[in-house]
């Protein structure tokens, strides 16, 4: 068992594999992600109980930070090694390069777009997992804080742009992952691509649009 | 050394004779076969098969091609099919309908029991292939589709698309590959054989030149195969690969191997025309455009309207006014030839006038654009590309151009040359298609050279005569391996100002002009000084650039082309020789008063098969007589 | 026509190289290659190298030819290559750049020629059935389903030139290995060594050192012989049958 998945990890192709699996599960914690968030835009109240029913999990929420840790940690160190292996593949560059058109702006921006969440993810982590690091010490109203951090001119900034990230990352992400499983035919890789469109544009919109609306007044703002 | 020429043809019933001379031949026992090494010169259909058959009998095998890999040989580029057989459409086909239709395609110059072994294998080589995974087409039930070609009246090609001789050669090359994995073949990529090496009278070794290092390599074997092909290339424009030459074959004759009927040369009719001075190589469009296209020049000398803007009236439809019976689908030689006519009346068309139209207006009007596409819009798209015209509105020019080559080193019923332990298999020998080749059966002969001929007869080689031990160490080698150091520092040492392209490609205007389509005695001989004065230019005037180590191309290329020089003069003097007009060979002394080629069946059914006697000195012609006990050579008419 | 190209030279496998530029005259009606020997004539009258570079058949069916032609792996025009390529797809006064196909994998030997000895042994890995010569049944005893067959031959077109790792991002040779791993995985004759042949042909490609697939799919846009990145997809359920299921 170890052996193979050894050198399951060892091939590119296992290793793609890996990061397609992480990718669409990540994509699913997306979603959830932002259905939770969601409940912001109604009150304050509501988005403080929705965090205090995780809360109450307990030991079965530090479990499931942990897997998600470890799903993007794969996915990363995935992301990674693939990128050593393509990098180290072609030493020397081309001194002109040109696309025949089949690349899009999300498939070339992958890695950059990857490594850019990767540092949002970073202080989102440290934001509001971390509140003591960060120096937001006392504040138990969890909802205002996010409010506040997230409506800040910077945080306003920072959160917006990663939603945008995000959706130039499933852009290509989504359909590519299913690509990478072997799962295209004809009959439904269309419907995968528009799915894998409404997911990017769905959630970099609804991520981005959370504080603005908050901006804007939605949620009972103080 | 001269050498008698037996072709061991087995005697008995012609259907029986291969059966019973496998039975009769000596075996290599199992065990004993990883002791014998076989060197198999190029990986086209005949050197991939071989070398892949051979290797899983047990024999050791070392393979070598110019290519960087051994898939990219000239085999890959055989569009058409290839024919077996099978009776799969029951219209009538069998064994021996393949064979008459061969021999008498072959205008009687071929071997009857080399030809008929050729059909009776032919059904194998389609179950080889299809269980090697060579995706033919197929019929909607799933079983294999066939096709008529080069006018058979019987549906008997196997074909993939326009593909058909790179699926048989991915499908060989695979088993090859499978071989050198399992070490069963050493493989030798971008080598060019340089010489034979000969000891005590039997081929027992070569040496090859590596085209990275430049570095001069020797081998030792016990048999040696000569897979390489036809030598097309002589007259620079073919549809021949580029690195597609004569030298291995030519280097062997040297030796001793008798070369046969080098005249014998197929020129294919539907060709793209040349362009320009700067063409460097010829496309073949398939054959089958005559069935709808019309072809036509105008009447008059110098007519440089446009093709529309030429009345009806003022139109020649030669073959159609000349073969009314045959139309536009004469065989290849007779379209050739005639094309050749029209256009040296001042007839041809197009910017060089060295083309004439084929034309599908009526067709298009007969059978709607989308038909016509649907039968050749691939062919109609390729000659687009090529010449930015739209086939669909302006008639096609197309001019016949060489394609395919009869002629070549003469071997007996085993395929063994004079040189005992060399075998020639494929284009590179003489034996199959006598003075014409029929469509699609060049590949089939490719293969079944390589997977069942020479798995058989070799045994005839190992098992029948007792080896020395022989090494690379053998003074034979430092000898053969210096003579081919010194030819290369002779071709680095001239220092002139002709390049081997140049000069290439004034030898093929020689032999296309007075040894092409049709060919008389006087330009024959003009065409010998000729050949003679421009390779006395080349080891004069022949400027090269580097030296002979690292990738030198134009080094690689000058090497063969010195050995074009020399086999041109052995190509024109065997069309001198053969006062007759047979199959691809025209003598216009030897015609009907209608234009026709007369055969001279009294005074010339028989092999040449020509013996070297050293540059410059006349060669020794052997005659093998052919005897026709099946078939009675009978004269083609399609007035 | 005048252009002006700027070719990449380099003296063999271990010399930095460079590029050079030359003046070159053409016509609309000469292939790209011969435009390139006409060069070839000119800089051997100067006493100068020629351009090496590999060629054949020079009808797009070898898989010889084998440059980047500003930028794109034979040339900008769609399902052509190099040789098939013709001046007249480019304007009088031009400036062209030529280089040599680039990937690990396939080491520069010199000038524009480049080593792909790596596609041949990724194809002796498993790129075949095993059949000996005369151990075939009759060619119908297996009836093939049309569609197969017509599927298998759109992969089997392939030529193996490797303008698909040229054109990829990653240097990756995934559109070759799946060409042959689709096209005998969709034949019955294919099937016995089916997962044995996924997974070495797959893990041969890797030890070569080729990059891996991120899907921007560059290789179909390449690959002169429309070969499609369908074929990716089913090496990659090939090879996640052949290493999950039993
Ligand atoms: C455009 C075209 C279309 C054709 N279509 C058909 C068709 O539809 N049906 C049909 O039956 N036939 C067809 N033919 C003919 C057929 O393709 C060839 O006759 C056949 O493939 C020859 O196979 P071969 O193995 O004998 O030689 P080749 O395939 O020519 O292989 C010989 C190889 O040896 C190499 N070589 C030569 N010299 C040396 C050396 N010194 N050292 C190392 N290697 C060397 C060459 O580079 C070459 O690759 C066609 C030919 C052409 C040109
Ligand atoms: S030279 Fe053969 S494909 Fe270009």
């Amino acid at each position: 068992m170890l052996n193979w998945l050894a050198r399951v990890l060892q091939s590119t192709l296992g290793r793609k594999t890996g990061m397609a699996i992480s990718g669409l599960l990540l994509v699913g914690f997306a979603i959830t992600h932002l259905l939770g968030n969601l409940t912001l835009l109604k009150s304050h109240e509501a988005f403080n109980a929705y965090a205090q029913k995780l809360e109450d999990l307990g030991p079965l929420l530090t479990l499931a930070e942990v897997g998600l840790l470890a799903l993007f940690l794969f996915h990363i160190v995935l992301a990674l090694l693939v990128t050593m292996r393509s990098k180290s593949a072609r030493d020397v560059a081309y001194r002109v390069s040109a696309s025949t058109g089949q690349k899009t702006i999300g498939s070339s921006t992958m890695r950059v777009s990857g490594l850019l969440l990767l540092v949002f993810l970073i202080i989102h982590i440290l934001d509001f997992r971390f509140k003591k690091l960060m120096g937001y010490e006392g504040s138990e109203d969890l909802a205002k804080l996010v409010h506040d951090r997230i409506t800040s001119p910077v945080g306003l900034g920072i959160y917006v742009t990663a939603a945008l990230l995000l959706g130039f990352h499933l852009s290509h992400g989504f359909k590519s992952a299913f690509q990478t499983l072997g799962l295209r035919h004809p009959k439904f890789t269309g419907t995968i691509q528009c799915l894998g469109w409404v997911l990017a544009i769905g959630l970099a919109l609804g991520f981005a649009l959370i504080p603005v609306a908050l901006l804007l007044g939605a949620g009972g703002a103080k | 050394m001269t050498h008698t020429l037996d072709s061991k043809v087995p005697s008995g019933d012609l259907s029986s004779k291969w059966t019973q001379y496998k039975f009769d031949l000596k075996l290599v026992n199992p065990a004993n076969r990883r002791k014998f090494t076989v060197l198999v010169v190029g990986t086209g259909l005949a050197g991939a098969s071989a070398a892949a058959s051979l290797a899983e009998m047990g024999y050791k095998v070392k393979s070598f091609c110019i290519h960087d890999s051994p898939r990219r040989a000239h085999s890959i580029a055989a569009q058409g099919g290839i024919n077996a057989a099978k009776n799969y459409k029951n219209d009538g086909d069998s064994v021996y309908r393949l064979f008459y239709d061969t021999i008498k395609g072959g205008d009687y110059r071929s071997r009857e029991a080399n030809v008929y072994r050729l059909a009776e294998v032919s059904t194998a080589i389609i179950d080889q292939c299809v269980a090697q995974g060579v995706p033919f087409a197929r019929e909607y039930g799933g079983l294999l589709a066939n096709r008529s070609f080069g006018g058979a009246q019987v549906s008997r090609t196997f074909y993939a698309r326009g593909q058909t001789g790179q699926q048989l050669l991915l499908g060989a090359y695979s088993a090859l590959m499978r071989q050198v994995h399992s070490g069963g073949v050493e493989m030798y990529t971008r080598r060019e054989m340089m010489d034979l090496v000969v000891v005590d009278g039997i081929a027992r070794g070569i040496i090859t030149r590596n085209l990275i290092t430049g570095q001069l390599e020797r081998h030792a074997a016990d048999a040696v195969l000569l897979c390489t092909g036809g030598y097309g290339n002589v007259f620079f424009l073919s549809t021949n690969a580029k690195a597609s030459n004569v030298t291995a074959a030519w280097r062997a004759h040297k030796r001793g191997a008798y070369m046969a009927n080098p005249c014998f040369t197929q020129i294919h009719p539907t060709c793209i025309p040349v362009s320009g001075s700067h063409q460097s190589k010829l496309t073949l469009m398939s054959e089958s455009l005559r069935n709808d296209g019309r072809v036509w020049v105008p009447k008059k000398a110098g007519d440089a309207r446009r093709p529309g803007d030429i009345p009806e009236s003022e139109r020649d439809y030669y073959l159609e006014r000349k073969y009314p019976s045959f139309g536009n689908l004469v065989p290849r030689d007779v379209a050739s030839r005639n094309a050749k006519m029209v256009c040296d009346e001042g007839r041809g068309v197009g910017s060089s006038g060295m083309a004439v139209y084929l034309d599908f207006a009526d067709a298009i009007a007969r059978d709607g654009r989308d038909a016509i596409e649907a039968r050749y819009g691939n062919l109609f798209q390729m000659y687009e590309r090529i010449t930015a015209e739209d086939p669909y509105k302006v008639p096609m020019r197309i001019f016949p151009a060489v394609h395919y080559t009869m002629g070549g080193l003469w071997v007996d019923y085993n395929l063994e040359s004079t040189i005992p332990g060399m075998f020639v298999l494929g284009e590179a020998n003489f034996s199959d298609h006598g003075a014409n080749r029929l469509g699609a059966s060049a590949l089939m002969q490719g293969l079944a050279d390589g997977y069942w001929v020479i798995p058989a007869t070799i045994a005839s080689h190992l098992a029948g005569r007792k080896l020395a031990p022989v090494g690379t160490d053998h003074p034979a080698f430092a000898q053969v391996e210096a003579d081919s150091k010194a030819r290369i520092d002779r071709m680095l040492a001239v220092g002139g100002s002709r390049s081997a392209f140049e000069m290439h490609r004034e030898l093929g205007l020689i032999c296309w002009e007075y040894c092409g389509m049709s060919r008389n005695a006087a330009g024959l001989n003009t065409a010998l000084g000729k050949i003679r004065d421009l390779r006395g230019e080349f080891w004069n005037d022949l400027k090269l650039p580097g030296d002979g180590s690292g990738i030198n191309q134009s080094l690689e290329h000058a090497g063969r082309v010195a050995d074009f020089m020399e086999f041109a003069e052995l190509m024109v003097t065997d069309a001198l020789d053969r006062e007759e007009s047979c199959g691809g060979h025209f003598r216009e002394e030897h015609q009907t008063p209608e234009n026709e080629a007369k055969r001279n069946d009294e005074d010339f059914s028989y092999v040449a098969a020509w013996e070297f006697q050293g540059v410059d000195k006349p060669e020794i012609l052997h005659k093998e007589q052919l005897d026709f006990e099946n078939v009675k050579p009978s004269t083609r008419s399609y007035k | 026509m005048q252009i002006t190209l700027e070719i990449w030279r380099q003296k063999g496998p271990t010399d930095s190289g460079h590029f050079e530029t030359y003046q070159a005259k053409a016509e609309p009606d000469m292939s790209f290659l011969e435009m390139l020997d006409v060069l070839n004539e000119v800089l051997l009258a100067q006493g100068k190298e020629p351009v090496a570079f590999d060629h054949d058949c020079r009808e797009g069916i070898c898989g010889s030819c084998s440059m980047v032609i500003n930028g794109f792996a034979h040339g900008p025009e769609a399902l052509t290559t190099t040789c098939q390529l013709h001046m007249r797809s480019f304007q009088d006064g031009d400036r062209i750049t030529i280089e040599p196909f680039r990937a690990k994998a396939m080491p520069v030997q010199k000038d524009l020629v480049v080593d792909r000895s790596a596609f041949d042994r990724i194809m002796a890995a498993g790129g075949y059935v095993s059949v000996n010569t005369g151990a075939a049944p009759e060619a119908h005893s297996v009836p093939v389903p049309k569609e197969n067959a017509e599927q298998a031959m759109d992969a089997a077109a392939c030529i193996g030139c490797g303008a698909c790792v040229a054109a990829c991002p990653n240097a990756a040779a995934m559109l070759f290995t799946s060409a042959k791993i689709s096209q005998l995985s969709l034949l019955p004759q294919g099937q016995p060594e089916r997962k044995a042949r996924a997974l070495a042909m797959v893990s041969q490609m890797d030890k070569e050192g080729f990059g891996a697939c991120t899907n921007h799919y560059e290789c179909m846009g390449a690959c002169p012989k429309g070969i499609s990145v369908d074929n990716i997809a089913r090496m990659n359920r090939e090879y996640l049958r052949s290493e999950l299921l039993p």
